[in-house]
């Protein structure tokens, strides 16, 4: 039998230098992605050019990464230490779902962040948001910088009856924005049960900063509630004795926490179905929520919803400092899995946040319930919740959630 | 799984349920569909003939028909679908460094079913004229023998000529193309016609009644030949005259709509999908509730829709372009022109109002209003009532 423990040897082996390879490939991504949005002048497509080898791993690792992680995908399931029938099943079905929307909508990040998702099987979630949270800190934190010592652009945008807006260093204000929100709640979930009342006035002051330098107000709704959220939390830590394996939520809240994707989701989906200009209220929040429930709607009139989605050509106001005036965006995420990406995906992205919910429940990881709600929040009215770049959670379906860095069971 | 968390399952799926119902609801109830069965359609067989693997038997075929006074027949072996979806605007404005508005073939470079919809009914009218005009010339009350049909090419070609017809097929997307005469006389004078023919897939269609270097000539490009020998045979096209090709033009269905106001704002959308042949339904073409019958008048009534719906779209999506500038850049950048006339460009525009400005006892005149790229323009539409609205035509 010395055959077989040797060929378990080399299994855990690669398993262990896929797990390296996986973590290394999320490091560049993320890079690539936070670049991709920010002023820099890279012709991305040129990169390498003129030393083929260059070029074919710039191509094959950083532009189309998805042949590349779906290799790893296989290597990392088949070299897993416990085979899971379910956690197989499922992954195929994922995987097949995903590839034939992606032929018929031409969407492929969906693909790159389901293989990463599939991908992250086995591996620390804490470790990968660790690995993840210190990654966009530098290369924001640099962005920003460079921005503010001239060597990029510091955009500044200004649209009718809105103050100035700043970029610093990114395409448009809401997107540096969304980077601060998504990088404290990831700060929140790395300090989880240790966080001290004091560090809930990082999200107030990035609030206000987001407030007055950035005027994006879905930002800093959901700083200031983060704030609230993480006072109360801490309080309950400390209520049950600091000690986070003691605690528990209450079971209602809990589950309330869970649904919150398929609650924001069906909200806005609702809302924007139902929206007449007729109707005061719903004019009114229209108007609040800067047209984005007419736009919406005008997107389905034109090109309709369709069960694989449709490729759409969206044009936001990035790199317009007053305004595109050839402008139609869809701002919420969740609509923008209805109409692009298309009905199957929604229902399956609604399906896997709802898992990470239950995961999460029966792991007893509030902090990671409350992020589940405040992404889900975010996303009715911002595009960022399976964007590489600020929002990991998704990983978490396969990741293991089980605090520290020992394996645990899938479901 | 515990009980609590089939509980959430449970209203997940139903939170779900309410999700993909509302976007489902809206789809079927408000979203506006595209009309049903909007142009004839031919049944076709396996065993249909197809097409023509050698130019000479496409001329003959057309010729065949021409001299029965076929009109419907002959315009079948025109290449309209074939033009109208491989027509490259910017290889032919690199090419030949003139934007001639109207009077070119829309762009098919972004696959635009719009653009190929509208050059489908246009170039349908332009080959129905021009074969037309063969029947008056040659075949109607007239003797009209054929001697011979030949590809026309130089003796000794050099690299230009060769240069010269792969630019071509480049810009017509086509295989092959060729010139090919037909040697013929109308009562006992002898004339030449030459025709212009090109591939696509396996088949050649013609594109030109006259050689390539005159494309841009209005008529049929027929001139005097040589008096045919004595013993020269008159070719028998009785085969060909029996043979049928596909259907290669559309002839739109009619329909109406009892409320003008949805009429107007399903219109407005068909336009912005760029589903022209919806929009084109909603049109008087004079058929009345019936299948619309082969006529050249009708082939020439579409094409004047379409030709307006093709200046709305061009005078909209180009009115920020600089000509002067691409008249500069035609050789580096010939798809800035393109870039603009794109339909998907379509979804930027705004609905501002539509509003009654005229009525009479035939007609009623809407005012449309819409934005686009910060410019404000206008249409109007006439109506005529006749078992409901339908559209008379689109004026500016």
């Amino acid at each position: 039998m010395k055959w077989k423990s040797q060929l378990m040897q080399i299994k855990q082996k690669v398993l262990q230098i896929s797990e390296y390879w996986y973590i290394g490939m999320l490091v560049i991504l993320t890079v690539h992605r936070i670049l991709v949005f920010a002023c820099l002048d890279i012709v991305w497509a040129d990169l390498g050019k003129g030393i083929p080898v260059f070029q074919f791993l710039v191509y094959h690792f950083l532009l189309n990464p998805n042949k590349v992680l779906f290799i790893l995908v296989l290597i990392r399931h088949i070299c897993a230490e416990k085979y899971d029938v379910k956690e197989i099943l499922c992954a195929v079905t994922i995987y097949y779902i995903t590839a034939h929307a992606m032929e018929v909508n031409h969407y492929d990040n969906v693909m790159t962040m389901v293989l990463l998702m599939l991908g992250a099987w086995g591996i620390s979630f804490q470790k990968l948001i660790r690995i993840y949270f210190i990654t966009v800190c530098v290369i924001v934190a640099e962005v920003v910088l460079a921005s503010q010592f001239g060597f990029i652009e510091n955009m500044m945008y200004q649209f009718d009856g809105r103050k100035v807006q700043m970029a610093f260093g990114f395409s448009y204000p809401t997107r540096f924005a969304s980077h601060v929100f998504f990088l404290i709640l990831w700060y929140w979930f790395l300090r989880d049960f240790r966080l001290k009342y004091a560090e809930a006035a990082i999200p107030v002051a990035a609030g206000f900063f987001v407030w007055f330098f950035c005027d994006a107000r879905m930002n800093v709704v959901c700083l200031f509630s983060l704030a609230a959220v993480m006072i109360w939390q801490t309080y309950s830590y400390r209520k049950a004795g600091n000690n986070a394996a003691c605690y528990r939520e209450n079971s209602l809240l809990t589950g309330a926490l869970a649904l919150s994707p398929v609650i924001a989701s069906a909200m806005i989906t609702v809302l924007t179905v139902v929206y007449t200009p007729d109707h005061t209220l719903l004019q009114r929040l229209n108007v609040f929520i800067s047209n984005r429930l007419s736009l919406t709607q005008k997107v389905i009139d034109i090109h309709g919803v369709h069960p694989w989605g449709k490729w759409i050509r969206l044009a936001g106001n990035g790199g317009f400092v007053t305004g595109n005036v050839k402008y139609l965006y869809i701002d919420s995420a969740f609509m923008q899995f209805s109409i692009q990406y298309g009905l199957v995906i929604l229902v399956m992205l609604l399906a896997l946040f709802c898992f990470i919910g239950i995961r999460g429940r029966r792991n007893g990881n509030s902090v990671l319930l409350w992020i589940l709600m405040f992404v889900s929040l975010h996303a009715i009215i911002e595009p960022q919740l399976i964007e590489l770049q600020y929002c990991p959670l998704l990983f978490a379906a396969f990741a293991d959630l089980q605090k520290g860095e020992t394996g645990g069971s899938w479901l | 799984m515990k009980r609590n968390e089939w509980i959430i399952v449970v209203l997940a799926i139903l939170g779900m349920f309410i999700t993909v119902g509302a976007a489902v609801f809206y789809q079927t109830t408000r979203v506006v569909k595209e009309a049903e069965g909007p142009f004839v359609e031919e049944l076709a067989e396996e065993d249909d003939l197809k097409g023509y693997e050698e130019p000479e038997e496409t001329v003959a075929y057309l010729m065949a028909h021409i001299m029965d006074g076929d009109l419907e027949k002959a315009l079948r072996s025109c290449a309209i679908d074939d033009l109208a979806k491989y027509f490259n605007m910017s290889l032919y404005l690199q090419y030949g460094e003139d934007f001639v508005w109207l009077d070119m073939i829309p762009p098919a470079d972004s696959d635009d079913e719009a653009y190929c919809n509208i050059s489908r009914l246009r170039l349908a009218s332009d080959y129905g004229h021009k074969i037309q005009e063969c029947i008056d010339q040659l075949s109607s009350g007239k003797e009209l023998k054929i001697y011979d049909i030949a590809v026309d090419e130089p003796e000794n070609p050099d690299g230009k000529y060769y240069e010269r017809l792969s630019s071509i097929e480049e810009i017509l997307g086509a295989r092959d193309v060729c010139e090919c005469i037909v040697y013929m006389s109308v009562n006992d004078i002898p004339l030449e016609l030459h025709l212009s023919l090109a591939r696509y897939k396996r088949f050649w269609k013609v594109i030109l009644f006259s050689p390539m270097d005159q494309y841009k000539m209005d008529g049929l490009y027929i001139i005097e030949g040589e008096k045919a020998p004595e013993e020269a045979e008159i070719m028998n096209l009785s085969d060909y005259q029996k043979e049928t090709l596909p259907l290669n033009y559309l002839l739109i269905n009619s329909r109406s709509e009892e409320d003008i106001d949805q009429m107007i704002y399903n219109y407005c959308i068909y336009l912005q999908r760029g589903d022209i042949l919806s929009a084109l339904t909603y049109y008087d073409f004079g058929n009345g509730g019936e299948e619309p019958q082969f006529s050249l008048e009708l082939l020439d009534r579409q094409e004047e829709a379409a030709r307006e719906l093709q200046l709305l779209y061009y005078q909209m999506l180009l009115w920020k372009t600089d000509f002067e500038w691409a008249g500069r850049h035609y050789e580096d950048a010939p798809e800035y022109i393109v870039d603009f006339l794109r339909i998907m460009n379509m979804q930027y525009v705004n609905f501002v109002n539509a509003g009654e400005i005229d009525r009479n006892e035939d007609e009623i005149i809407y005012q449309i209003r819409y934005s686009y790229d910060s410019g404000i323009f206008s249409r109007n539409l006439v109506f005529s009532h006749q078992d409901g609205w339908k559209i008379l035509r689109l004026e500016y």
